[in-house]
């Protein structure tokens, strides 16, 4: 139920971190209990299309939903994750509160001192597992179709050359094909504008 | 003595107004409503604690101009939504508990009004949620069994339409809601039976001639030509009908490639990519 074009702006931007930030992201950290609070948020929403409850990250990473487990992911969201600007907390009521991330890629930004005592910044960019982007089944499709159609007004083209078939069917062919694959472009761009290059 | 006495008395009085007060504040339960992503104003309702609490609100309150909202489902004291049956008028009625203080959170979606002229009859598929022709942002419809206002000789067939069709075909339509849709059917008459008439006579005409013509180039030679055999213009069609499925299952084998390749770079879980495949040329 929560807003699709909302879900598709988060993917879209990338985020600048800090180092201390973008820590959490490392392999060497996918013990430690933020990293794993991440990478739970992403896989739930991307299942739900919504932002979640502190309840579902504790099924899903301890099983259970106990308060102390609760309170534990709630402290690593509150005192690091939200404080980083990683996660957002979204309050619907005074005791419903859900939790989404505030993007799906990372760039990390470091200061160096250079050897003329510039300093200089050095990025380091880290992307949250496509298959936990909150991206709806029907982006899926219309570019599976719009392949699909790319395809076969190639072949049509191709067929025409070698004489496979008479013109006028050829043309036909071409208008019908060349409309659908129109009408799926601006379905992608009116929907899912800038989505496309990065998943593609 | 009096004076003291007084002075008692009053203090007394004072303390048990105090009290009271301070009592009523304390039992006094709230309920808080509020609506998701502020379709809505906020506000709270004290709740007496002896009744059962009747919270009123309407289905339908207008957005701007060409809008509006609708309530689609509710959340009590934080618990999940629950969808409310969807209607256009009227109030939704909820009866909360006052045994302590409450919060409601409604959740509503934008609707916009779908208007389709230049036709008789049709229907929408999927239907409108509140049945009035109101649609949910976002929401993609087909107008389907459309009939023509034409009366005349000739059959009408829609032509074209006049706004904002995402797809056409034949006498049905699929538009987007994403604002007040009004489209317009633009029939144009169909001739094609009329030629039928007219042609049939002529069509008699030229296969009695070239049936004539056959026998007597039979009765001329006595070696007999398979050709003659076949209808040359069926051949033609069953060939372009083959092809047309052909190309079909060209562009399907290539969807379901493309589709593969987003699995297998791990853009999709197998779980998604066994649902999308499913239902990826399903009508």
């Amino acid at each position: 139920m929560f807003e699709e074009n909302n879900l598709i702006e988060r993917i879209i931007q990338i985020k600048n971190l800090k180092e201390n930030c973008f820590k959490y992201l490392d392999e060497s950290s996918k013990d430690l209990l933020t990293h794993k609070i991440i990478f739970s948020i992403a896989k739930l929403s991307s299942e739900k299309m919504g932002p979640v409850k502190i309840a579902e990250i504790s099924k899903d990473i301890f099983g259970e939903d106990e308060k102390s487990k609760k309170d534990l992911i709630r402290l690593g969201i509150e005192k690091s994750l939200s404080k980083c600007g990683m996660v957002e907390k979204l309050q619907y009521a005074t005791n419903d509160v859900r939790y989404l991330l505030t993007a799906y890629r990372f760039q990390r930004v470091k200061e160096i001192e250079s050897f003329r005592g510039d300093r200089v910044e050095s990025f380091n960019t880290f992307e949250i597992p496509k298959s936990s982007w909150p991206i709806p089944d029907e982006f899926y499709k219309l570019l599976s179709k719009k392949f699909g159609y790319d395809e076969a007004l190639k072949k049509i083209n191709a067929d025409f050359d070698h004489g496979v078939i008479p013109r006028g069917e050829y043309e036909d062919l071409i208008r019908e094909y060349s409309q659908n694959l129109t009408q799926i472009q601006n379905k992608i761009h009116s929907k899912f504008e800038g989505l496309e290059d990065l998943v593609n | 003595m009096k004076v003291a006495a007084v002075l008692i008395v009053f203090s007394f009085l004072l303390f048990f107004a105090y009290d009271h007060s301070f009592a009523q504040t304390d039992s006094r339960n709230t309920l808080q409503v509020s609506f998701v992503n502020n379709t809505a104003a906020s506000y709270v309702i004290d709740l007496d604690s002896n009744e059962i609490y009747t919270l009123s609100q309407k289905y339908s309150w207008v957005r701007d101009q060409n809008s509006r909202y609708n309530l689609v489902s509710y959340s009590l004291d934080g618990q999940d939504f629950s969808s409310i049956s969807r209607q256009s008028r009227g109030n939704f009625i909820l009866d909360v508990p006052t045994d302590s203080s409450r919060t409601v959170v409604f959740l509503a979606v934008t609707q916009y009004p779908v208007s389709v002229l230049g036709v008789n009859e049709y229907s929408f598929s999927p239907k409108s949620p509140t049945g009035d022709n109101w649609f949910d942002a976002k929401s993609e419809i087909k107008i389907l069994d459309i009939t023509s206002n034409n009366d005349g000789l000739f059959p009408y067939e829609i032509g074209y339409w006049e706004g904002p069709a995402i797809s056409s075909s034949g006498n049905s339509a699929e538009i987007l809601v994403d604002g007040p849709i009004e489209i317009e059917a633009i029939w144009t008459p169909n001739y094609s039976p009329l030629a039928f008439l007219i042609g049939l006579p002529i069509v008699a005409i030229v296969v009695f001639l070239v049936k004539r013509r056959h026998k007597i180039s039979q009765m001329s030679s006595p070696q007999p030509d398979i050709r003659h055999g076949t209808s040359q213009p069926d051949t033609q069609q069953s060939e372009i009908d083959d092809y047309r499925e052909k190309i079909q299952e060209y562009l399907k084998q290539k969807s379901f490639k493309k589709l593969e390749l987003f699995l297998k770079s791990k853009s999709i879980s197998n779980e998604k990519y066994l649902g999308i495949k499913e239902t990826l040329w399903e009508i």
